[in-house]
């Protein structure tokens, strides 16, 4: 559908979100062709929307078409096997681009993850740690699920697990409850991260089904768009905020006239579950594969306790490490982008340890 | 990590000390001693550190040895501690409140015991020992040979380092003889080059990127020395390990390296070879100077 301006795409939307909910309500499941509203938080370091059209690849292509709105366009974006996606991209904040799009699931995660992924293309998903979906789900009106989500396996070579996957899915309100008492398990307590929720969120006398993934996509349904755009930008400010806090932590060197000084200071990651081969775990973390991204240089001052120097594959950005087997001291250089170390917390979260946390010195836990 | 300046680490150890750095002590920042000036050029002397407490009226001066004291050195310093005034005097210390009331202090520290040093005994300066244990580690940092004027100074020593903290190592990491980092720092940059698409640079260009606004306070000395190291490393793996990712002409230097994770990857097991034969090489020249 063409759309002139924000009044006419949110018309649209919400029709479509009115539409999908009456149908899954009535019938359990959508029509042939009919799909969910799905909207995508891009966290960008590129001001300009026209950059997407230099980091187009053989596998994706963009057209970029204006509105009368100058922050808003939409965008068509085709995978080389000629599937094509429609975008309604809000770029109001520079910082985070959010694409709302009708088309089909597969599809547009497919493509949104391909954006992401082009090497120094300075585009990144928010990533929605443990304890920051779990504040999005208090503060819902109704939690209606929780996914829990652990691949250890995926990522790490090591065999010997007690649990290498771990995967569920809890319907209703008692998933708290529940996930209590999973931790007391030994065996499970470092499994237990949280990958997506599904919340009710009520707009005046209107509401919204939203599923939201810790990589920031929202599945909306329900009577409302104001709601679900009134999620999606408390999402987005609440992750702004905890970006900015990081990037206040950022090592800077001034120039003074008689010597140099040090402004800022290192974060602190650190796990519960103790690394028991340093040099095995740094090779995957700086591997610069997928999820982690990072690019680095390892070497060892003690058997256990390595530096890393390395680069955001992202970005660009350096970055440094000091690693033990129980903590990180994380080194965020100038102008760097804190959504590295996000990156790297809710990841390792996922992967290796549900209770990895991010400290600054300043304020205290972040993450 | 072999071949690294101790100066650079006591260094690091010492300004760790004055900031809040996560899982090391922050024994001076306790104290209001926030630091003043790093590598300083002054007409009266070169201190590495100088901290300030506003609380105290105080500075401290550190001076990061390895064995050796010079008499030279010393009488520079004395003269600084009978008037400590031309501190302030200069702009160079800015953060004492009664100027009347100011102090200063002079401390040599070593990672070997100096404590019996004629020069620091019979000037009393105090002697700051950082100890190793076990592997390496640090763990304890004890004052020696005199006090400080400063009784609240006097009482934070010896500091126990905790079991589970490690000092920093990379917060004030530019130093030549730091060999390793600054390599790891050059094949890094040169993989930042390639990925922002800037495949011709020149070694200043190089050194610019990887120290940012720090390479206009570095002295001529050190900026010719980290030239002279950064040339020879790209001369010497332009010919070996990195054959096919760099090359020199007319005095600029072209990376060439595709924008794909396999690439990079390729690339890093390359300067992983490098990094091994470096160490290896490290090691060998200081069991030759043992």
């Amino acid at each position: 559908m063409k759309v002139k301006n924000r009044k006419e795409l949110f018309e649209h939307l919400e029709n479509i979100m009115a539409r999908t909910y009456e149908k899954i309500k009535e019938e359990g499941k959508l029509e042939y062709e009919q799909n969910l509203l799905k909207s995508f938080i891009i966290e960008s370091n590129e001001p300009n929307l026209n950059s997407l059209k230099q980091s187009q690849s053989k596998e994706f292509k963009v057209d970029i078409f204006p509105t009368e709105d100058k922050t808003l366009h939409v965008l068509n974006i085709s995978l080389k096997e000629k599937k094509k996606a429609v975008f309604y991209v809000d770029s109001f904040n520079p910082r985070f681009w959010i694409f709302h799009t009708t088309s089909k699931s597969i599809l547009v995660n497919t493509i949104i993850k391909k954006l992401v992924g082009v090497i120094g293309g300075k585009l990144d998903h928010p990533w929605l740690y443990t304890n920051f979906l779990d504040t999005i789900r208090k503060e819902s009106t109704q939690v209606r699920g929780t996914g829990i989500q652990y691949k250890y396996g995926d990522v790490f070579p090591d065999e010997n697990q007690e649990v290498e996957e771990f995967s569920m899915r809890i319907w209703g309100s008692m998933a708290q409850n529940i996930i209590e008492q999973l931790r007391r398990s030994s065996q499970l307590k470092h499994t237990l991260t949280l990958s997506s929720i599904g919340i009710k969120q009520v707009y005046n006398n209107d509401f919204v089904i939203e599923d939201i993934t810790y990589w920031g996509r929202f599945l909306a349904r329900g009577t409302s768009i104001q709601a679900h755009l009134e999620v999606v930008e408390n999402i987005q400010k609440k992750y702004q905020s905890i970006l900015s806090q990081i990037e206040k932590e950022r090592i800077t060197y001034k120039k003074r006239e008689h010597s140099i000084k040090i402004e800022g200071r290192p974060l602190l990651i650190t796990f519960k579950k103790k690394i028991e081969d340093l040099n095995k775990f740094l090779e995957v973390v700086v591997s610069s594969k997928i999820p982690f991204r990072l690019w680095g240089i390892k070497t060892f001052i003690e058997k256990d306790f390595a530096l890393v120097v390395g680069i955001d594959l992202h970005n660009g950005d350096k970055f440094s490490m000091e690693v033990t087997p129980v903590w990180i001291r994380f080194y965020l250089p100038e102008g760097a982008c804190g959504n590295t170390v996000i990156r790297l917390v809710t990841n390792l979260q996922k992967y290796y340890d549900a209770d990895t946390k991010l400290e600054g010195i300043e304020n205290g836990r972040i993450i | 990590m072999e071949g690294s300046s101790d100066h650079t680490r006591l260094m690091n150890i010492f300004l760790g000390l004055s900031m809040n750095i996560p899982k090391w002590p922050n024994t001076l920042k306790q104290l209001g001693y926030e630091v003043e000036i790093i590598e300083g050029d002054i007409p009266e002397a070169n201190p590495d550190l100088i901290f300030t407490s506003r609380r105290l009226d105080h500075s401290l001066i550190i001076e990061c040895k390895s064995k050796n004291t010079e008499e030279k050195q010393i009488n520079k310093y004395l003269q600084l501690k009978f008037d400590p005034s031309l501190l302030i005097k200069r702009g160079i210390v800015n953060k004492v409140i009664h100027q009347h009331r100011y102090m200063l202090d002079i401390a040599f520290t070593s990672f070997f015991d100096i404590s019996h040093d004629k020069l620091l005994i019979k000037n009393g300066i105090p002697f700051l020992y950082v100890i190793k244990g076990n592997s390496n580690k640090i763990k304890i940092i004890e004052k020696r040979i005199s006090d400080f004027t400063k009784n609240e100074l006097n009482r934070k020593f010896p500091i126990q380092i905790p079991e589970d903290s490690r000092p920093p190592y990379l917060l004030y990491p530019f130093d030549p003889k730091e060999k390793e980092i600054f390599v790891i720092s050059i094949l890094t940059e040169l993989l930042n080059f390639s990925l922002k698409g800037k495949s011709t640079f020149t070694m200043e260009e190089l050194l610019k990127s990887i120290f940012k606004n720090i390479w206009e306070v570095i002295g001529d000395h050190k900026k010719k020395e980290f030239r002279n190291i950064g040339t020879r490393l790209l001369e010497k793996i332009k010919k070996e390990e990195l054959k096919p990712y760099i090359k020199k002409e007319d005095n600029v230097w072209h990376v060439i390296l595709k924008k794909d994770n396999k690439s990079y990857q390729a690339f890093q097991n390359k300067c992983n070879v490098i990094i091994k034969s470096l160490k290896e090489k490290l090691k060998q020249k200081t069991l030759k100077e043992i």
